[in-house]
């Protein structure tokens, strides 16, 4: 169609009048010919205009917009669907829905959809907890590198749930999505390196893990690590640092950072304080 | 009839958090003290934070994520999230190990505030007006308040705030005049009754590690 339009164009040179309105004729054909192969991205741009919606807090407007896209088959919208559906955004919540729609996105391979259909049948929300089901799609997806995924399936393996304990195996997830510098993993490994879980007792790796997920922004670990400090135990004594950390996680509601914060007031001076306060409030989680 | 249906479900809410504060202390943490909240003090703490609430949300050049990552930290300073859980959870508190108690706690602040930051937030042309103030019990205020705009119907939110160690806290919020409190701690009990504790942990955890929308590759 293409083709045959740019040839008439050639044809009727001679006349500018004709010349515009074909061009303009072309121009359009060209922009359908386009949208409907999909070689100009067309579906992507509408998929974009949803999402940016959706990031504007337009939630109703994402929904339309990724409805049509959903019912005729885009994984990435039914994905999409899902979370509005799951979360309540612009439309009624509506976990089985969100589910249906993870599902039919999973079934085309989207390991997103895989990793948050896994998720809803633990949740249970509409139905009971379907483990064995769960851990099938965890699986795939955590072998695929998803670190939230990985975690996930570390986490079940270690409690057993759905079938039988597997502490080592589970803790092989978990070491997997904390290298990954998924900060829940990190932590995890640090409470496993503490207590000989999986991996051999050492303080010293279990510090090293509860600060990495420290500087990641994980308050229990900033809690742990502000204890630490301040005991000296698989870190050097460091009762200012400790000071740190642990008014780093008591501002955010920790109450037992709070009472070491207080603890902490009783034996530093002004000056320890005062460096410490400051270095807290400097602190942006990486 | 489905005012007094609100009514009732906030009272019988009302009656159990009253009841909660006698109960034995977090294992890990002191009590606090409960005083009487000032009714203009609950106005303004409540007025406040969903003032802060559409500010934050509505911040320009961060993402929905950001904003809301943004939003859950500040909420978490307004609601006394170990209270709450342990409210909810009820008599099977004590039967958890001190590490549960503490993944608990914390698995269940990360899924209220969530659940809080999505239902505040972040719509476009949003409005948040407090109604009203009356009490509730012995020591707490019932702020009424509704949320509109946004491309959906208003929305009825009454915040349960108590003062707590001499600090204004939400301990409960009701939504369409049914108490999140209640509705978690049934649910809550009837999982713990199948799954035991690691079930409702793991359920938690699942509702926490949800991926969000994606935009295009």
């Amino acid at each position: 169609m293409m083709q045959q339009n740019m040839d008439r164009a050639v044809v009727c040179r001679g006349n500018l009048a004709t010349r515009r309105r074909l061009l303009f004729l072309n121009v359009i054909a060209a922009s359908l010919w386009l949208t409907v192969t999909g070689c100009d991205g067309g579906e992507d741009m509408t998929f974009s205009k949803g999402y940016d919606a959706y990031q504007q807090g337009n939630f109703a407007s994402a929904l339309a917009i990724w409805k049509p896209l959903a019912d005729a088959g885009d994984a990435r919208a039914q994905y999409n669907l899902g979370v509005l559906y799951s979360e309540g955004r612009g439309v009624k919540r509506d976990p089985q829905l969100a589910a249906q729609m993870w599902r039919k996105a999973a079934g085309q391979g989207h390991m997103r959809a895989r990793h948050n259909l896994a998720l809803a049948l633990i949740a249970g929300e509409n139905n009971k907890q379907d483990y064995p089901a769960a851990i099938a799609e965890l699986q795939i997806t955590a072998d695929a590198g998803f670190a939230n995924s990985q975690y996930s399936l570390g986490k079940i393996l270690i409690e057993g749930l759905g079938g039988a304990k597997d502490v080592v195996r589970g803790t092989q997830y978990i070491i997997k999505a904390a290298e990954q510098g998924f900060d829940k993993a990190q932590y995890s490994l640090g409470k496993a390196y503490r207590d000989g879980a999986g991996v051999p007792a050492s303080e010293e790796k279990a510090a090293e893990w509860f600060a990495k997920a420290a500087m990641r922004g994980h308050l229990r670990a900033q809690r742990q690590l502000a204890t630490r400090l301040a005991e000296g135990l698989g870190v050097p004594r460091d009762e200012v640092a400790a000071m740190k950390w642990a008014m780093i996680a008591a501002n955010q509601g920790v109450s037992e950072a709070a009472q070491l914060v207080e603890q902490l007031n009783q034996k530093l001076t002004a000056e320890q304080i005062t460096k410490a306060q400051t270095e807290a409030a400097a602190f942006i989680p990486e | 009839m489905r005012s007094f249906q609100r009514g009732a479900i906030l009272v019988c809410a009302g009656l159990a958090l009253a009841a909660a504060p006698g109960g034995s202390p977090p294992l890990h943490a002191a009590t606090p003290a409960v005083t009487r909240v000032d009714p203009a003090l609950a106005h303004k703490f409540v007025t406040d934070l969903g003032a802060q609430a559409i500010s934050v949300l509505r911040q320009p050049g961060q993402t929905l994520e950001r904003r809301e990552a943004i939003f859950r930290s500040m909420l978490s300073q307004k609601f006394a999230l170990d209270f709450i859980g342990r409210f909810v959870l009820g008599r099977h508190w004590q039967s958890l190990s001190a590490d549960q108690q503490e993944e608990y706690i914390s698995l269940f602040s990360e899924y209220v505030l969530s659940v809080y930051a999505s239902l505040l937030g972040g719509y476009v042309d949003e409005q948040f007006q407090v109604l009203s103030v009356t009490e509730a019990g012995q020591y707490d205020m019932l702020v009424s308040s509704h949320i509109i705009g946004g491309g959906r119907d208003p929305i009825r939110v009454d915040w349960r705030v108590r003062q707590l160690d001499a600090q204004p806290m939400v301990i409960d919020v009701a939504v369409g005049g049914v108490s999140m409190s209640i509705t978690q701690r049934e649910e809550y009990s009837a999982v713990l009754q199948r799954n035991g504790v690691q079930g409702l942990l793991e359920m938690l955890r699942a509702r926490t590690l949800r991926l969000p929308a994606e935009g295009a590759q």
